[in-house]
This record gives structure tokens, sequence and C-alpha cells, in this order.
């Protein structure tokens, strides 16, 4: 967890000098670089309204940057509109009723390497190998709306996944899921990562970002607020606060305990076994 | 008509028989004199409405629409009067009915063709709540765009490509909504919708002596344009 | 459970359908791509796949004819506009006459062709008289009516009709429930007990029936509900199996996961009347009751906002305050903070609860998140595949959950250490 783990091919996203508003408003994003490292796990977080999803879209392309240039491994990306960045970049919106069209799942998977040009041999090795990995292999011939919410997120993952994108940018992938679901997604999300996929989340849910992300970026007031590892800034509560972010459950229980910080409920138990035998 | 009153003094089925009153007689004269002349009027009446910029912009664009259709139809070696003419009854038709929209609540109209036109209530509704959705789906229709742009969606040079592509955004939002008609009724249902009991309007649509006065002049102006000229 | 039970939302159906492909018409109008200026007619493709969809009779048919006519009439800049309120009328009466009569109900090898026909029939016959019309009354010259416009309105409907082929077999199976649930789903032994002034939360994985049990409360039943089966519940002392469905509208409220759906009108202030008037309420005590409950709520001074124009968040409000308007002493949320962030979900949890104890509301909750409700909810159930597997007090609940390991990954992490280390500690 404390530092970049992943196999060090160390390709790049790197935003320079951004500065972004909606033709609307005002600004959102005044000025900002960052590097993101695109062999981790990327959480964005926010408090509402401070463009979390704004620099997902920028990255993906859906809109693009007034001034100041986004590049992958040194390629200037920021001009090109988001069908091209789909062979590169996949994105997984938080409502999946908002992409399913296909009559089945297969056919809903094989849309994106279908519409990139890849051949009939190719894009069936591809189709397969996406719902191997998320577990809808035997559901492809279903209608994807008679789904459940949980398999249809998959799904969602499934037809980015077709595409052999190298990041794949996740929006509340949880919302409106059970705790159950919720574990197989994020449990599927580390898998993913681990095969080599950079992953950016964007999640308001400190638990899930504590326990999953190797690094967070936390954007306010048109700025990067924070960019770092997750436990160096919840180790800190009054910056963890005034960037509007709440501690993870099991930090505020551990600091109650009076324990050292925990992240995670794993970390948590061993910390108070510890404390136990101390005190026994 | 009285300079004092204003959009929201008259009631919603005055200025519905207002539209139609200048529509019959638009419809019913080939003289280009008595046409501008109710233009003229319907100008005033636009005026007097107060329906703010977007009711002028749309009465700009209405007349530009207007002199394309003079244009066509001369094109096809139509008498100029005849053109001129009907130019002027899309426009009059067109802005008649354009001043109603601009200047009263949906909520006001459908209250009105309940209470007075007899119109049944699940209909008068289904309007409001048509009206009521289409901002919020086109919202969604951009977001079902993006995500399917994301997935290598773009739209193709060919025309007629171009629309079996459309299904792509078109399929995710009716699906939505056959899911969500559901809830919909359910919640409808909760809210004592089909209910038996009488129901409250509370959108005003009396009419008062001004509505009375309005109506009669209209009525005067249509009989007159239809008998006379 | 009989028949009679049932709150007759299917009834309505062909209402909300309607408006809700209406209004994706009317934006398709605006947005979808066109042939040479020529846009297709998607306002006759909606009202008659809604039409196939829901086979209402030749009098709603009608009326749904009306309604386009109306909205047509109302959003489109045409030459004519007043020829709308007579093509869509007639076009979609004829329809729903061809619907019902099932007259090309065919089939064409093994492709059902009923919607291209019926789709090119109703479009054709709409823009036929549309035209046909606009021709009379402004005297257009006959070669532009025949050359020009006859075969556009052919073109149009030749396309409508494909795309309606393409949309309604998919839409039909969703329509229907397809392959959803091959069997009916019932809910069966669920013994619940729910006192005046709990703060009750049900919990479950999803589709476990939390939702069918919610509505099945404020009487009404989803469509895919069988029903009850060796069932037991009171609430207040109502016997919700047995009473009938009006009764339990009154008795609850109920604020839907997809509360969207639930905001029909344009304004809030019409929002919160709209149920009021339905009722028959006087106008001055529907005024005094709009500012009471926006209030509670705190959106005060926004009656005159437009809904589209409030986030989601105040959207959620504005569904509780149209519930509240109601009175009913119970207030029904399913998965209210699923969407929302957590500053969001404490704010409307301090606003539940305060109902709860200030307004002495019974309040019932379906929820996933327990962390922001273990210390307000006083009861608790779990259910498990439609059966109610445990429901009773908050900690001997959550107890039972977690030795019978009966959906343990909900249990919150504090209430697992306090249980470790005391109740105390955290």
């Amino acid at each position: 967890m404390e530092d970049t783990p992943g196999n060090g091919a160390g390709s790049m996203l790197n935003l320079k000098n951004v500065t972004f508003s909606y033709s609307s408003g005002s600004k959102i994003f005044d000025d900002i670089s960052i590097n993101i490292d695109t062999d981790a796990i990327t959480a964005v977080a926010g408090r509402n309204g401070t463009g979390k999803t704004t620099l997902t879209r920028l990255i993906m392309g859906i809109i693009h940057p007034q001034s100041g240039v986004i590049e992958f491994d040194g390629k200037l990306i920021s001009d090109k509109p988001s069908y091209v960045l789909a062979k590169n970049i996949g994105y997984v919106f938080q409502n999946p009723d908002h992409q399913l069209f296909a009559a089945t799942v297969y056919d809903e998977a094989a849309y994106a390497p279908m519409q990139l040009g890849m051949e009939t041999k190719q894009i069936r090795e591809c189709v397969d190998g996406a719902l191997a990995a998320t577990g809808l292999s035997e559901k492809a011939h279903l209608m994807p709306q008679t789904l459940s919410l949980g398999d249809k997120q998959r799904l969602s993952i499934a037809s980015a996944l077709a595409a052999k994108p190298r990041i794949l940018i996740l929006d509340e992938p949880t919302s409106g899921q059970d705790c159950r679901e919720r574990t197989v997604l994020l449990r599927l999300m580390r898998k993913l990562n681990s095969t080599g996929l950079g992953i950016i989340l964007v999640t308001h849910d400190m638990d899930i970002l504590a326990e999953h992300a190797d690094k967070m970026i936390v954007l306010a007031d048109k700025k990067i607020a924070y960019a770092g590892t997750p436990r160096q800034l919840f180790a800190d509560e009054e910056k963890t606060v005034k960037l509007g972010l709440e501690l993870p459950e099991a930090a505020v229980i551990a600091a109650e305990m009076g324990l050292e910080l925990c992240l995670t409920p794993a970390e948590l138990y061993g910390k108070m076994a510890v404390w136990r035998e101390k005190n026994a | 008509m009285p300079e004092e009153k204003n959009n929201t003094d008259f009631a919603p089925l005055t200025k519905l028989f207002m539209a139609i009153t200048a529509s019959v007689a638009a419809l019913c004269t080939i003289n280009l004199y008595a046409l501008a002349i109710l233009a003229g009027l319907e100008m005033i009446a636009a005026a007097v409405m107060d329906g703010g910029r977007v009711l002028w912009k749309g009465i700009s664009i209405l007349a530009v629409f207007a002199v394309i259709l003079a244009g066509i139809q001369l094109l096809f070696i139509t008498p100029l009067f005849l053109s001129v003419g009907s130019a002027y009854k899309m426009f009059i038709m067109a802005v008649s009915l354009f001043i109603l929209v601009a200047t009263t609540p949906t909520q006001a109209i459908t209250a009105a063709l309940v209470k007075q036109c007899r119109l049944p209530y699940d209909y008068a509704f289904m309007i409001t709540a048509v009206l009521r959705f289409v901002p919020d789906l086109l919202k969604e229709s951009k977001e079902v765009r993006e995500a399917q742009s994301c997935r290598g969606f773009h739209p193709s040079r060919d025309p007629l490509r171009r629309i079996i592509d459309y299904m792509m955004i078109i399929k995710p939002m009716v699906f939505k909504a056959i899911s969500r008609s559901e809830n919909m009724a359910i919640s409808l249902t909760l809210r004592g919708f089909s209910g038996k009991n009488k129901r409250t309007f509370m959108a005003a649509t009396k009419l008062c002596g001004s509505d009375y006065i309005i109506m009669l002049v209209n009525l005067f102006i249509c009989i007159a344009v239809v008998k006379y000229f | 459970m009989i028949k009679k039970a049932i709150g007759k939302s299917s009834d309505l159906r062909w209402i909300t359908i309607t408006t809700l492909l209406l209004a994706i018409g009317v934006i398709l109008r605006i947005i979808s791509p066109n042939l040479g200026g020529i846009s297709l007619n998607w306002n006759i493709v909606m009202y008659a796949t809604a039409i196939l969809l829901c086979r209402p009779s030749p009098r709603q048919g009608l009326g749904i004819g009306i309604v386009s006519g109306i909205i047509a009439t109302m959003t489109s800049k045409a030459a004519l506009p007043y020829a709308n309120l007579i093509s869509d009328p007639v076009a979609a009466f004829i329809c729903a006459l061809l619907v019902r009569w099932c007259v090309f109900d065919i089939k064409l090898g093994r492709l059902q062709i009923e919607p291209l026909v019926i789709i090119f029939i109703t479009t054709f016959i709409s823009g036929g008289i549309f035209v046909t019309l606009t021709k009379v009354v402004l005297s257009l010259p006959m070669p532009l009516y025949l050359y020009a416009m006859l075969p556009a309105v052919l073109l149009v409907a030749a396309l409508g009709s494909a795309a309606g082929q393409l949309l309604y077999f998919p839409a039909a199976r969703i329509f229907n429930n397809d392959g959803i649930n091959k069997k009916a789903f019932f809910l069966q032994n669920i013994d619940l007990t729910i006192s005046k002034g709990e703060f009750f939360v049900l919990t479950g994985v999803n589709g476990s029936g939390k939702t069918s049990l919610l509505l099945s409360l404020a009487g009404a039943k989803p469509s895919y509900l069988g029903g009850f089966k060796n069932s037991d519940i009171h609430i207040d002392d109502i016997d919700i199996v047995k009473a009938r469905p009006e009764i339990l509208n009154n008795q609850t409220g109920l604020v839907m996961a997809d509360y969207e759906a639930q905001l029909v009108t344009e304004t809030v202030d019409d929002e919160i009347a709209f149920s009021l008037e339905n009722k028959g309420m006087l106008p001055q005590q529907i005024i005094e009751k709009q500012h009471d409950v926006l209030k509670k709520v705190g959106l005060e001074n926004m009656g005159g906002r437009k809904v589209t124009s409030l986030s989601g968040g105040q959207k959620q409000r504005l569904v509780i305050a149209a519930v509240l308007a109601m009175d009913t002493p119970i207030l029904a949320l399913d998965e209210p903070v699923a969407a929302v962030d957590p500053e969001g979900a404490k704010e409307i949890y301090d606003l539940l609860y305060r109902l709860n104890k200030e307004d002495g509301k019974t309040i019932i909750v379906a929820e996933h998140d327990l962390k922001y409700v273990l210390d307000i909810a006083s009861h608790m159930a779990v259910i498990d595949k439609g059966q109610l597997k445990f429901s009773g007090e908050k900690q001997v609940c959550l107890e039972y959950m977690y030795t019978n390991k009966i959906y343990p990954e909900v249990i919150p992490l504090r209430w697992k250490i306090r249980r470790e280390m005391g109740q105390e500690v955290c």
C-alpha cells in the first residue's frame, strides 16, 4: 500500500497547466498539473462540485481543456475526441443503463472492438476475454436489461475492457450496489489492476478509497489540493476535514480507541490484537 | 385592447380563444389588407402580453420562415398575391399559438383544457408531464451520447447510416423510459391520481370582465374579416 | 394473495409510458440527425410504439393522439401547427384500432412485422393529413405537394417504421419483464410487526424483495410481484396483507429509489399541490401545506423553481416534501442515500431523525449502508430471497445476522468492534 506497486512499465498520464471552464459558468480548473502513474489505482476525491468527473471527462476527451495539454506516454491526447481515445482509455459510467442497447450481453461487449475496426477473430478473443474476466461468460446470451444491477455494472466494465484499453476510468462504480456486489466489483478492480491495467477511480466513499487506492488526488478550489498516498493524507485529520473529506471508518474508530492510524478493517483488527495483548 | 392589462390578467381560455379567432379569420380571407391588419393586431397583442425576449425571438424566427415559404411558392410560379397571402396566413396562425404558449404556464393551459374545454384530466396530465420530462431527458440524451462515444461511437458521414447509428442513443433512452414508467405509474397511484375525489385546480382559469370584453372584440374582428373580406 | 389487493399501477402504465416516450419524441425531433432537411417524425414513432406496447382502447388511442397533437402544436414551428391537432388524433385512433383488432399480427418467415406495418400506416396517415391540410389551407402549388411533400411523407414513414421495428421487440421484452423473472416472485414467511414511532431499517441484498415489500406496505404492487405467502404483517395495527390498497395509501407515504420518476409537474409548488389537488383539498389549505412542508425539508422560498433546475439531492427532498404533504403517519424510503455523497447522506438521515423524533412519524428505510443508521434505528429486519429472516430490535437483529452469517457484509465495522471490545470503546 505504501508506494507505487505495478510492474514498473512506467507509462504516464500527464496533465500540464490545464485550465477548463464550461461555456456557461466559471472556471472548474485553473492551471492544474499532475502526473498520474497508470500502473496504480489512483482515486479522485473531493467535495461535490469540485470537478471530479470533469477531470476524468477531460482525460477521456469528452471535453477539452481551454489551455494546457494532456499527454499519454508522451503523446498529446487532449486534442483527440473520446471515440479515438477509446482504444487506450475505457470509461465506465456511474449509471450502466446509459449505454446498454444491444440484444445480448455478447453483442454489447463486442460493440467497442467492432467500432475500433478489429478483425472478427480478434473481436471474438477480446470479448470472450472481457466476459471471462468479469464473470459474465455464462450470461453471454442474455439480454443486458434483464441483468441485475451488479451484473450490468460489470458488463459495462467488460464492454470497456473488450477494446483492450490501458487505463480504465471508474466513476462511482459502487453506487446503488449492495454490499455483496460491491465486494465482487472491488475484487475485480484489483484483479484487473494486477494484470497491468491502470485504474482511475472516482469515489466519495473513503472506506473504499483507503482500502483500495494506491494514490489519491483531491480536488478543491479549482486546484489539485492533494496528491499522494491516502495514508499520508488521512494521518492529517485537520487537512482531511478541510478538504471536505471524512476519515475512513476504520481510522475514526482507531482514533476513538486511542490506536494509531488504521486505514482498513484488517489493519484495525491487527492493531487491536496487539493492544489487547498489551493490556491483558 | 386595454393598456393596463398584462399577461397574468388574461385567463388562459381567453388567450386560447384569441388564438383560434385569429387563425379562423386568417383562414377565411385572402385579402392582403385584412391579413396585414390581423398580423398588426397580433403584434399589438404580443406587445401587451409581455412575453419577454423569448416571445419576440420566436416571432422573428416565424417571420423569416414565412418569407421562405413565400419564396418557395414563387419558385413554383405561384402568383405573387397568393404567395404573400399564404405567408401571412402561416405567420398569423403560428404566432397566435406561440403567444398563447409563451405567455401562459402549461399548468394553467391544461387546467383550462380540463375545466373549460372538457378534456379528460388523464390527457391534460400527460401534456404537463411530457413538458416536465423534456429537459431531463435532453440531459440524459447527452449523457448517453457521451457514454457511447467512450466506446467508439461517432456519427457517420453517410446520412442514412447516421440514422441507423442513432439507435445507439435512442435505445438506452427508450429502455430506461419503459422501466421508469412502472415506478411512475406506482407513484401516481400512491398520490391519488386515479382517485374518485373531485380534483382541485390551483391554476387560475377564472374568467373576469376584461376576459369577456376581449373575447367579444376578438369574435367581432373575426366575423368582420370573414364576412367582409 | 388474491387480486383485490393489487394497487392498480398497471392501469396507469399506458399513461406513463406514453408520457415518457412522447417526451423522448420531442427531444429526438430536435437533436436527431436529418436526411437532407427532412427529419423523422419521432413523435409518431413514439406514440405508435406506446400503443403497440400497452394496447389501449381506441378511445384512449384518440386521447394519446390529442396529447401528441397538442404537444406538437406547442413545440414545433411548422408552417401550419394546427394541422397536428387533426393529423395526430386521427392517426393514433386508427393505430389503436389496428392494434386492438390485431390486423397485422402476421409473420414474414420468422419475423413478426406488426410494428413495421402499424408504424408505417400511422406515420403515413398522420403525415398525409398534415401535408394535405397545409397544402389546402396555405393554397400551396400542386407540383410541390405531389413531387415534394407526399414523397417526403413516404420516406419519413419508411424510416419511422424501420426504426420502430428495431425498437419494439426489445422494448416489449422489457415491458413484459421477459427473462427477468420466469416465475412470479413471491414474498414468503413475512412475519413483521412495526409499531408507531419506530425507526425501522430493512436490509438484504439487491433482489431479495426489499422494494417489493416497501411497495406492498404502501398499497402498491409491482407487476413482477406474485403476492404474499404465509405472511402476517402489521404496521401500527393495520393488517397489510388484508387491508384495501386505498387504506394503505393513506397510511404510508413512499419515496422510491428512482425518485425522479415521482416528480411529474413543472414547478416545486405544483409538485406539492399535485397529490393534494387529486384529493380535492381546498386551494387555501394547499398553499399553507406547500409552505409547511417545503420549510420542513429545507426548500423554503423555492416554490416557484422549475423541478428540472433542482439538484439530485433537492429533488429527493422535494419528493419527501410531497409525501409529507399527504400527512401519512408512516414514511417509507427505498435506499435514500444510494446516489448521494456522505454529506448529503448525513443530511437526509438528520431530516429523517427529526421527522421521527419531533413529528412522531414512523420511518421505514430499506438500506445497504448501515453506517448512517446504526445509531438512529430502533428496529431492524433482514430479508433474503423473498423471505423474512429476522425482525426485531436492532441489536438483536445484527447479532442474529452476525452469528448466522445472513448478509454479514452489511454489518457496520463499528458494531463488530463494539461487540468484540465492549460498547463503550467507540
